[in-house]
């Protein structure tokens, strides 16, 4: 009986170690195989830390830590940003850096087990997230214990696929096999744009804005480090309604002139009035490059049928246009020029800066409203008969009522019949200027109710 | 004295009656009335006369983003206003000529857009939370 009663007794004494046990177990760090042979396991307490990523391609990255004071880590992955199970202790798992080869565990894939600090992985697909896990266990005996509360987790995008190695995706890469270009950025985005000149400033003419009328692009190629690399620039001239000589050029405003490697393509043979340097641009331009494009419209358009000005009058003959291209290398080949490297923060569309030389007299420019002169310019004009401009506070090429001498329309129009005033042509232009912009910015889109097309040439 | 006041009040009344006049010229029952000729349009002395709005593009990225890919603006036509290299981790912001009649502009970052109305002066593309 009483012996019944001990075997009871040591019965019940070896159910609650078990429970004790199993109790330790689920709650860690003391894990016991069985009864009799007991092991006491010492989980991992610091996990790793102070991930890096370095970024091969756009689907092979190596993911760098500093371990843990575990003997071994275990690095999982996974697009999902949780994981649903997590390594289990004593469980063997297979590690593979090619994502995807190895073991699963859940949602995620095992890419590593060992005690280094660093995984080069592959077989990933390029700009999606990825999410990773570093683990650290213990090895006792032949098993792996996980320390599953203090792991590391962290994420980051793949690049996406760039075979030429300038950093600019192929996907967004005009140039993809081309290091040294990637963008092609055209203004207007397309098309032509239209400028309109009357050329009797500093008066004020009868504001038929077809002295001189141009269309022109240009579209800006730019490299991985947002450089200028070239530009080209297209002026197709369509009609000449006054009987000055003009020239026309463009000024690049806060654009160096040495940073500029070679002009081509300029209309400018016998020009007597300017020199030019040796890159193309104009001489004696320390701030901003000068580019003349054409030296005299007349040259471009002769007139013709007997008639004094050049496509304004419908009876007239149809003279045609005339397209001249100038070519601007910025970076050559790799070379940048002595003045360094443009951004294309700078030569955006408010650095193009268009204007004509009045009759080629060098110092009589006149540009759009408020643009700056070029450092040729003759500041004596400036506030004589109807210029109101005022340098000091960079009010340019106005008159006393704040009207222009030139125009800048965004799109290719049609210009108006000599002698017609702009308004009649363009009916909701005058809405448009006295509301400084606000009511009818589309005046000039070839909509009903915008354009009496009968004082149009419309060709 | 009272002879002073009498010629200042119509000296007043005078200005007021021209400055009224001038705007009836322009203003007519609170509407923009068109003009017939160039040389009578009366502008805004800051008004420049640019058929291009300014629209101001804030790009502000993300830690440890390390993507690379390029800022568009672009139209439903696929016309594209602007574009740059950007580096998902940087911040840019600058500003750029948008043609007065465009309504409707979309940005793209590496996958990502949104459309925007260029009208507003302003897009934000922001990659933070």
């Amino acid at each position: 009986m009483k012996n019944q009663r001990i075997i009871q007794i040591f019965r019940s004494f070896t159910a609650l170690l078990l429970v004790f046990i199993a109790g330790r177990a689920a709650s860690q760090p003391i894990f016991t195989d069985n009864v009799t042979d007991s092991v006491s396991i010492t989980y991992p307490t610091v996990g790793a830390s102070n991930p890096s990523f370095v970024y091969t391609n756009s689907t092979s990255i190596t993911i760098k830590w500093t371990p843990g004071n575990g003997s071994g880590r275990i690095v999982l992955a996974s697009t999902d940003s949780t994981i649903n199970a997590w390594p289990a202790d004593k469980a063997s798992y297979t590690a593979n850096a090619t994502y995807g080869s190895g073991s699963s565990i859940g949602n995620a894939k095992v890419l590593y087990t060992g005690n280094g600090d660093s995984v080069s992985i592959s077989n990933l697909n390029s700009n999606v997230k990825y999410y990773f896990w570093i683990i650290e266990y213990n090895t006792i005996g032949s098993f792996n214990y996980f320390d599953t509360q203090y792991f590391l987790r962290t994420s980051t995008y793949t690049t996406l696929p760039d075979a030429d190695g300038d950093n600019v995706p192929d996907i967004d890469d005009v140039f993809p096999s081309d290091p040294l270009r990637a963008f092609v950025t055209t203004y207007p985005p397309s098309g032509f744009g239209t400028l309109l000149f009357e050329d009797l400033w500093p008066g004020i003419g009868d504001y038929d804005f077809n002295d001189l009328v141009l269309d022109y692009n240009y579209s800006i190629v730019s490299n991985g480090d947002n450089n200028v690399v070239e530009a080209d620039y297209t002026f197709v001239t369509r009609a000449i309604g006054g009987d000055l000589h003009n020239a026309f050029a463009f000024q690049l405003d806060g654009v160096n002139p040495d940073k500029i490697t070679n002009v081509t393509g300029a209309n400018t043979a016998g020009v007597t009035w300017t020199t030019f340097n040796p890159n193309g641009t104009e001489f004696d331009q320390p701030n901003h490059a000068n580019i003349i494009v054409f030296k005299d419209a007349y040259d471009l358009l002769p007139t013709s049928g007997g008639y004094w000005f050049v496509n304004v009058d419908p009876n007239a003959p149809d003279v045609g246009t005339d397209t001249t291209k100038i070519h601007l290398t910025f970076i050559d080949n790799g070379t940048v020029p002595s003045g360094g490297t443009v951004s294309t923060t700078i030569m955006d569309a408010a650095a193009f800066n268009p204007y004509i030389i009045v009759n080629q007299q060098r110092g009589k420019e006149i540009h759009l409203a408020n643009k700056i002169p070029s450092d040729k310019a003759n500041l004596g004009f400036f506030g004589t008969v109807n210029d109101n401009s005022v340098p000091g506070i960079g009010r340019y090429y106005k008159s006393h009522n704040n009207l222009p001498w030139a125009l800048d329309i965004n799109t290719s129009i049609p210009y108006t019949k000599e002698k017609v005033d702009f308004l009649q042509a363009y009916l909701n232009f005058s809405i448009w200027a006295q509301s400084n912009g606000l009511s009818n910015p589309d005046w000039y889109i070839d909509m009903p109710g915008n354009r009496n097309s009968s004082k149009l040439i419309i060709r | 004295m009272n002879m002073i006041r009498l010629f200042i009040f119509l000296g007043i009344a005078s200005i007021l009656m021209v400055v009224a006049c001038k705007r009836t010229s322009i203003e007519k029952n609170g509407e923009i009335q068109p003009q017939q000729s160039f040389g009578e349009l009366k502008t805004a002395g800051q008004f420049n006369w640019n058929t291009n709005s300014e629209l101001t593009l804030l790009f502000l990225g993300k830690n440890n983003d390390p993507r690379i890919a390029a800022l568009k603006l672009i139209d439903n036509n696929g016309r594209v206003y602007f574009q740059r290299l950007q580096r998902a981790k940087e911040n840019f912001q600058t500003k750029i000529l948008i043609p007065s009649h465009v309504q409707n502009l979309r940005w793209s970052f590496a996958g990502q857009f949104q459309n925007f109305n260029p009208k507003t002066g302003r897009i934000v593309v922001s990659l933070q939370p």
